[in-house]
C-alpha cells in the first residue's frame, strides 16, 4: 500500500528514507498510511488467520521491501490478573506481558524488528542504538540473527544484567560516561556523521511504529475491543504515544468500535518530566536531570514527551509518578500476585496504577490493562536484598520441619 | 579565541555549512541573532513565536543542554563549543 513520510508539524511529505527530521521545519517525521485502503483490505478474519506475531498487522506497519522478517516477535500474552485485581479491588484487570517477548524479553523487540527490516531495505550494513538496556539487548540480538554489524551505546552505570544480556551477541557494547540523554546526543551526532543506521535516531519514524503492535494485540486479545483504561510506563514517551495512535488507527479502519479509551502514563518520581507536564496542564515540557535507580525510565529530556502528554489528555487519562521504593514494591506485588517478574518499569506501572486508584482517577470496574514492558531478570539487582537473609537448612527432614513450623504462611502443617 | 557553533544533520542547511562557525556573543540567544544577520530566516526556523527555542531543536554548549542551564540566556565564553541538533530523545 502507498505510504509516505509526513511531518507532524508542517505536513511536508516525502518518500521513505532514513531521515527522522523534516527538511522544511525540522519537526519529527512519521509514517503516513492510507487508512481508507487499509480498511478495505483487512478484516478481523484476515488478521486472525495470520501467524501469531506482530506482522499480522503489517498493513498498519511500514512497508518492508524484502519480504516479512521471520523472527517471531510479539503476540505476547494478555493475562487476566485475578489476584492483583482482588488486591486493587479491580474486577477486570489484565496484564499485557512483554516481559516474555522474543527474542530479548522486552517490548523493544517490536521496534527493533521494524527498524532492522528497514535498515536492510535501505542498504545499511551497520546498525546502532542509544539505550538504557533493553534496546541494546534487542538490537544486538536481532542484528546478530540478520548478520548486521551493530554498536550499542549505553550509559556507563547500567545494570550488569542488562550489559551481560548484550555482550553475549555479535555486537560491540560501548559504555559512555554520562546519562542516557548524553548517550542519545552522541548517537544523534554519530547518525549525522557516519553511514550507520541508529535505530532510534535516523530510523525513528519506522522504528517507533513497532510499538503500535502492543495496542493492536491488546485490542485483538480483548476480542477486538479497546480497553477502557491502559496504564503505560513512560521513558521517551514514544510507547504511550504509539499505543494511542494504535487505538485511533483501529477505529479508523473499522477493526474496533469507536469508543473512549483512556490512557495513563507512569514515571519514576526521580525522572518525571512528562508526568509533571500532564499534571501542570502546560504546553512546555521542562527537562530534568534524572535521579532514579529506575534506569530504563531515566530519560530527562524525552522529545516525545509533549506528544505523550497530548495523547494522555486527549484520551481523558492522566499521569502519575512513584518513588523508587514504591516501584520495587510494585515489582514484588505483581510477582507475588500474578507470578510475573517484571523489570523496574513494570513495578513503576503497577505502583502508579495503585496510586491512580487511590486518587479515584481509575474506574475499578472498567476493563484495565497494565503494560509490562520488560523482564525482571534484567533489573534483578533491585530486589537482590531479598536474597540476603535466606535460611539454609541441613539436608534432614527434621531440619525442614523445624524450619517450616516457623514460617509465616504454610497451607499445611502436619506429619505423615 | 572565540566560541564556535556547529549545525548538524538537516540543520546544516540553515547556515549552508558543514563546518563550525566562529561566534562572539554574550549568550546563546545573542549568538543566534548575530548569525541571523548572515543567514536570514535562521531564527525564524529555530525559534517559536514566543521567542523560545522550538521543542524539536536542542542546543548544547560544551555538550550540556542549554535547557538545563539558562536556556537562550546561557552565557557563551571564549572557547565554548555550541552544537545545534534535532531533538530525538528516547529509546
Amino acid at each position: 500500500m502507498n505510504q509516505l513520510l509526513i511531518c507532524n508539524v508542517c505536513g511536508h511529505e516525502d518518500e521513505f528514507k532514513p531521515e527522522t527530521v523534516c527538511p522544511t521545519c525540522f519537526g519529527p517525521l512519521e509514517v503516513k498510511y492510507d487508512y481508507e485502503a487499509i480498511g478495505l483490505a483487512v478484516s478481523r478474519e484476515t488478521i486472525a488467520a495470520r501467524p501469531a506475531n506482530m506482522w499480522r498487522y503489517r498493513e498498519l506497519l511500514p512497508n518492508i521491501g524484502e519480504g516479512l522478517p521471520d523472527t517471531p516477535v510479539g503476540w505476547t500474552p494478555l493475562i487476566r490478573a485475578h489476584r492483583l485485581g482482588e488486591q486493587f479491588g479491580m474486577s477486570n484487570l489484565y496484564i499485557k506481558n512483554d516481559a516474555v517477548n522474543f527474542p530479548t524479553l522486552s517490548f523493544k523487540d517490536r521496534v527493533v524488528a521494524v527498524a532492522l527490516a528497514k535498515a536492510v531495505d535501505f542498504g545499511f550494513k551497520t546498525v546502532a542504538c542509544a539505550s538504557t538496556g533493553n534496546l541494546a539487548n534487542s538490537v544486538a540480538a536481532q542484528a546478530s540473527r540478520l548478520g548486521l554489524k551493530s554498536l550499542v551505546f549505553i550509559p556507563d552505570n547500567l545494570e550488569p544484567q542488562k550489559i551481560s544480556a548484550s555482550v553475549c551477541y555479535d555486537t560491540q557494547v560501548i559504555k559512555v560516561s554520562g546519562n542516557y540523554d548524553e548517550v542519545n546526543r552522541l548517537c544523534t551526532e554519530i547518525s549525522y556523521r557516519e553511514e550507520i543506521a541508529v535505530v532510534n535516531v535516523n530510523l525513528r519514524p519506522f522504528y517507533s511504529e513497532g510499538s503500535k503492535t502492543v495496542g493492536f494485540e491488546i485490542a485483538e486479545q480483548l476480542d477486538w475491543r479497546l480497553p477502557d483504561q491502559t496504564v503505560v510506563p513512560m521513558a521517551g514517551g514514544s510507547l504511550i504515544s504509539k499505543i494511542g495512535k494504535a487505538y485511533g488507527e483501529l477505529q479508523k479502519v473499522g477493526l474496533v468500535e469507536v469508543k473512549e479509551a483512556a490512557i495513563f502514563g507512569a514515571q519514576a518520581s526521580g525522572c518525571a518530566p512528562i508526568s509533571t507536564m500532564v499534571q501542570s496542564g502546560g504546553d512546555e515540557m521542562v527537562p530534568v536531570v534524572p535521579d532514579t535507580s529506575i534506569k530504563s525510565l531515566a530519560i530527562g529530556a524525552p522529545a516525545d514527551g509533549p506528544r505523550a502528554s497530548k495523547v494522555i489528555h486527549n484520551s481523558g487519562g492522566w499521569a502519575e509518578d512513584v518513588t523508587d521504593e514504591e516501584a520495587i514494591a510494585g515489582i514484588t506485588l505483581l510477582a507475588q500476585s500474578e507470578g510475573i517478574f517484571a523489570e523496574a518499569a513494570g513495578g513503576v506501572t503497577v505502583a502508579v496504577t495503585k496510586k491512580l486508584l487511590e486518587q479515584g482517577r481509575l474506574d475499578p470496574d472498567a476493563t484495565t490493562v497494565i503494560c509490562v514492558t520488560g523482564n525482571g531478570l534484567k533489573t534483578a539487582d533491585l530486589i537482590s536484598s531479598q536474597t540476603e537473609n535466606l535460611p539454609t537448612i541441613e539436608a534432614k527432614y527434621s531440619s525442614y520441619r523445624s524450619y517450616i513450623n516457623t514460617t509465616k504462611e504454610v497451607d499445611y502443617v502436619g506429619t505423615n | 579565541m572565540s566560541a564556535q557553533i556547529e549545525f548538524l544533520g538537516p540543520l546544516k542547511q540553515l547556515v549552508k555549512s558543514s563546518d563550525p562557525i566562529e561566534i562572539s556573543s554574550p549568550n546563546v540567544g545573542a549568538a543566534l541573532t548575530q548569525l541571523n544577520d548572515t543567514y536570514p530566516d535562521l531564527t525564524n526556523r529555530l525559534l517559536a513565536e514566543n521567542g523560545t527555542l522550538h521543542s524539536h531543536i536542542n542546543i548544547y554548549i560544551n555538550e550540556v543542554d542549554i535547557r538545563l542551564q539558562d536556556d537562550l540566556l546561557t552565557s557563551v565564553s571564549s572557547g565554548d563549543q555550541l552544537t545545534v541538533i534535532s531533538a530525538i530523545a528516547g529509546g
